[in-house]
């Protein structure tokens, strides 16, 4: 299968009389239709490599390397052309859904300038895309959802929104940096079976930021283990889950199956070998 | 917190900057000038020169001389108003804070209305009231602005009262007064001395706008403003003498403004 | 809460009047340059009313005040306060609202410039000017822009109330001020509102760059500052003051200096007493706005 994007060598530092090291030496590819997660701790570099694909980083971070999209480099591409690309070729969903959004306009209006950024779209066509798109994310009363402001939907509604929003234009590649962190259980669960649906529906790549297991082994195809900013490992998910090479991804995994493990005595009294669907299960 | 203040150059720099001023301004009668005050209309309005380094006004009084003396009403009475302001304020604020119940509320509803009232308006009122006069203008603005020091103080001082070791000075039955002076105090004290700096710029343009007015100082007094309000009227022929004041004014609010700047960053934990 | 804040006001001006040690049926005889003798003072008292006790001269004030009857001024008794007050509040006005439109335009223009060309060589000679600016009494800089633009180029005049020509100098003095203040909240407004989660969004969507800073960044950063421009609209009235007795300009501060000069206490009262009522209104008119501007209030309001 073709790459969607490919990764070389990427280095990020921050600018200043000493630079910082962040991340270092950091190598994948995400191929068609499936799904790479990043798997790592807090400060691992994971957040710092999605939004440095897309250019997104300020200008006290220096990047360097080779991210091939679309047979360009997009280190090298002009604001413009990063501009362009983004929301419609590549997607982002974020962490905070409560924050990401505008306060003071309404989801209407979000949707409305993410579709004209990317072209000529009329008012009407754009607010039926919209509505559709929000039926889709089941979010009920799609026109009503549409007036109302960030403050007054929950986080799960508004994430959804923002997976929705990520779709709307067709892109190749989602990249959903811990979308499902900042939700409670019940929610995750909500968002994760939505982006399962959807990642069927739509067949677009995805990389998956993550720290939970569970989650990940519900969405994710491989899977790329970080620490302290660079890759420790690599490979299929399954694989890695079950028989991690590297130290820290064994210590990530024993970790949290030890947590995993009590539940699953407490719940089940059974032994064997961990399947994808106990992990979905376990993860609240 | 006095440390990271040394640290930061352009405080250092505005720390000695005023204290040359107020030395200047106390010194004036010793140090060799022209009298402020003597009248020579055979010399008015004269360019610089080496008798007369600023050169003269309109009525032939050496300028220099009037700028360093004008020293004292200008950022004396400025200070003098400060220090009332904050003791009045602080007192109220401190006693509301620490007392609470009925004695606080009565007095922060009275702290809010004199807060509603728009300051120039108030000025304008007292001073109408009073008449024209220095010791009025200095009534005027310790006036307005003590309730602004009052509520900042009771609510650093209830802050600081529910810190731990308050508390336990409490429960262990240590007299009010040990309390408020041991630890209430030193805590407020450095917040103080931040609106202090920053407000001290305030106080000055206030007084010498007054003064421009013709109800603050009196002639024939020196004071910056109102050497300002005599220079206007000769502004074709000598604008020198329209300049000198106006910058002295700006260079020594500047400094202080700079100087409240750096001192609230010296505090800001932040900022470490 | 509006009507008690009106009663303090008026209560406060009625007392702060009557606090005036000197007799006022004295000053005001001597005032129209009358011998003060002990008849004549009776009668002014009897005619100032001043014989009557301190609450029924209050509740007197107080009702023909409503009427706008604030009496005759003492220093000629055939104008009345309210007549020289209806006089000379329009030009006031006019006054400050140039100031304001100043204020508005160039604060936004410098302070989203300097937000966005942020520690370039023009966002800090922009915020040494703003620091030197408030470090500057206003009737200096009146006195020097007068000196130049007046004297030196003879381009404008000197003084005086009347068409735009005049207004120009006053207005760019009165703005100064303020305009420094705004634009150091409206730089630091934006800075901040810049690094929230929101811009990030925007550009992860592809949105342009002039979408993100005007359509979201400086609507939020708007927001606080309507409030603090609202709050200072009655000080920036009170404030004229100064200016318009620099420049001449025939309105109610000029009015209320040559009142205090005059010992006219009839219009330092209403002077008093009409700024306070402009002060409550435009506060509850910024409350309204803020409301209006922020969504999340409305709920509530």
């Amino acid at each position: 299968m073709e790459n969607v994007l490919s990764v070389r060598d990427l280095h990020i530092s921050v600018r200043g009389e000493k630079p910082l090291s962040l991340v270092k030496n950091v190598s994948f590819d995400v191929e068609a239709g499936r799904c790479l997660g990043i798997l790592g701790e807090s400060g691992s570099g994971k957040s710092l490599t999605c939004g440095s694909l897309v250019g997104l980083l300020g200008s006290e971070y220096a990047v360097s390397g080779e991210v091939r999209f679309n047979g360009r480099n997009l280190l090298t591409a002009n604001r413009e052309e990063l501009r362009r690309l983004r929301g419609a070729e590549i997607s982002m969903i974020l962490q905070n859904p409560m924050t990401s959004f505008d306060p003071l306009r309404t989801i209407e209006s979000h949707i409305l300038e993410t579709l004209r950024a990317h072209g000529r779209v009329s008012r009407k066509e754009a607010l039926a895309a919209g509505r559709e798109m929000l039926a889709r994310m089941r979010i009920e009363d799609p026109d009503g959802a549409m007036r109302r402001y960030p403050h007054q939907m929950s986080g799960g509604m508004l994430q959804r929104t923002m997976i929705g929003l990520a779709l709307l234009l067709g892109p190749k590649l989602i990249v959903a940096d811990e979308p499902t962190t900042a939700l409670d259980s019940i929610t995750r669960f909500e968002v994760v079976e939505e982006i399962r649906r959807m990642r069927e529906e739509y067949e677009c790549a995805m990389i998956f930021v993550s720290h939970d297991l569970g989650v990940l082994a519900s969405v994710a195809d491989s899977v790329l283990v970080m620490h302290e900013g660079e890759v420790v490992e690599k490979g299929e998910l399954r694989r890695v889950f079950a028989s991690p090479r590297s130290e820290q991804a064994r210590y990530l995994l024993g970790t949290r199956f030890s947590l995993i493990d009590r539940f699953r005595r407490m719940v089940r009294n059974e032994g064997g070998a961990p399947s994808r669907m106990d992990y979905a299960a376990a993860s609240f | 917190m006095l440390r990271r203040l040394l640290k930061d150059k352009s405080a250092v720099v505005c720390v000695a900057f005023i204290v040359v001023v107020m030395a200047a301004g106390l010194l004036a009668d010793t140090v060799p000038l022209n009298n402020p005050n003597k009248v020579n209309v055979l010399a008015k309005l004269q360019a610089p020169s080496f008798a007369y380094p600023l050169g003269t006004d309109h009525l032939g009084r050496c300028t220099l001389s009037r700028l360093v003396h004008g020293i004292r009403p200008t950022i004396f009475l400025s200070l003098l108003t400060m220090c009332c302001t904050i003791a009045l304020g602080s007192a109220i604020g401190l006693l509301s804070g620490y007392f609470r119940g009925r004695v606080d509320e009565v007095v922060m509803r009275v702290c809010d209305v004199m807060l509603s009232f728009p300051s120039q308006v108030m000025i304008l009122a007292v001073v109408g009231v009073l008449g024209p006069g220095m010791m009025n203008v200095v009534a005027a603005n310790i006036l307005i602005k003590w309730a602004w020091y009052g509520r900042m103080i009771r609510s650093s001082v209830i802050r600081y009262g529910e810190k731990g070791y308050v508390l336990f000075s409490k429960v262990s039955g240590t007299g009010a007064p040990y309390i408020v002076f041991r630890h209430l105090l030193p805590g407020v004290a450095s917040e103080l001395l931040v609106l202090a700096s920053l407000d001290m710029g305030w106080v000055i343009l206030n007084i010498s706008t007054l003064s421009f007015l013709g109800l603050g100082v009196q002639a024939p007094t020196a004071e910056w403003g109102a050497m300002l309000n005599e220079a206007k009227d000769v502004m074709v022929r000598a604008p020198l003498q329209m300049l000198v004041p106006g910058v002295a004014i700006m260079t020594v609010v500047a400094a202080f403004n700079m100087l409240g700047d750096s001192l609230r960053d010296a505090l800001d934990p932040k900022t470490v | 809460m509006l009507f008690p804040m009106l009663l303090g006001i008026s209560f406060i001006a009625f007392v702060l009047v009557n606090l005036i040690p000197a007799d006022p049926a004295e000053v005001a005889l001597r005032i129209n340059d009358i011998q003060p003798t002990e008849e004549a003072i009776a009668l002014m008292r009897e005619e100032l009313g001043l014989d009557r006790p301190f609450f029924t001269r209050y509740l007197q004030w107080l009702s023909k005040s409503t009427r706008f009857d604030f009496g005759a001024t003492f220093t000629n008794a055939n104008r009345t306060v309210a007549g020289e007050i209806a006089r000379s509040l329009p030009a006031t006005l006019e006054l400050s609202a140039a100031a304001l439109v100043i204020v508005i335009g160039s604060s936004l223009l410098l302070g989203v410039s300097c937000a966005l060309y942020r520690d370039t060589l023009f966002d800090r000679s922009v915020r040494l000017f703003v620091f030197l600016g408030t470090a500057m009494p206003n009737y200096w800089v009146g006195l020097l822009l007068m000196w130049f633009f007046a004297l030196k180029l003879d381009l404008l005049p000197t003084s005086g109330g009347g068409g735009w020509k005049n207004l120009i100098l006053p207005a760019v003095t009165l703005s100064l001020t303020y305009i420094s203040t705004y634009i150091r909240l409206i730089r630091n407004n934006m800075i901040e509102n810049m690094s929230e989660e929101y811009v990030l969004y925007a550009n992860a969507r592809g949105l342009k760059q002039r979408t993100v800073v005007f359509g979201h960044v400086l609507r939020n950063s708007l927001h606080s500052c309507v409030t603090a421009l609202g709050m200072s609209v009655p000080q920036l009235i009170a404030g004229a003051f100064v200016v318009e007795n620099v420049f001449a300009w025939p309105g109610i501060g000029r009015l209320c200096i040559s009142a205090i000069f005059n010992r006219d206490y009839p219009v330092i009262q209403a002077y008093i007493l009409v700024m306070g009522v402009l002060f409550i209104f435009c506060n509850l008119a910024v409350d309204i706005l803020h409301c209006f501007m922020d969504p999340r209030l409305r709920r509530s309001s």
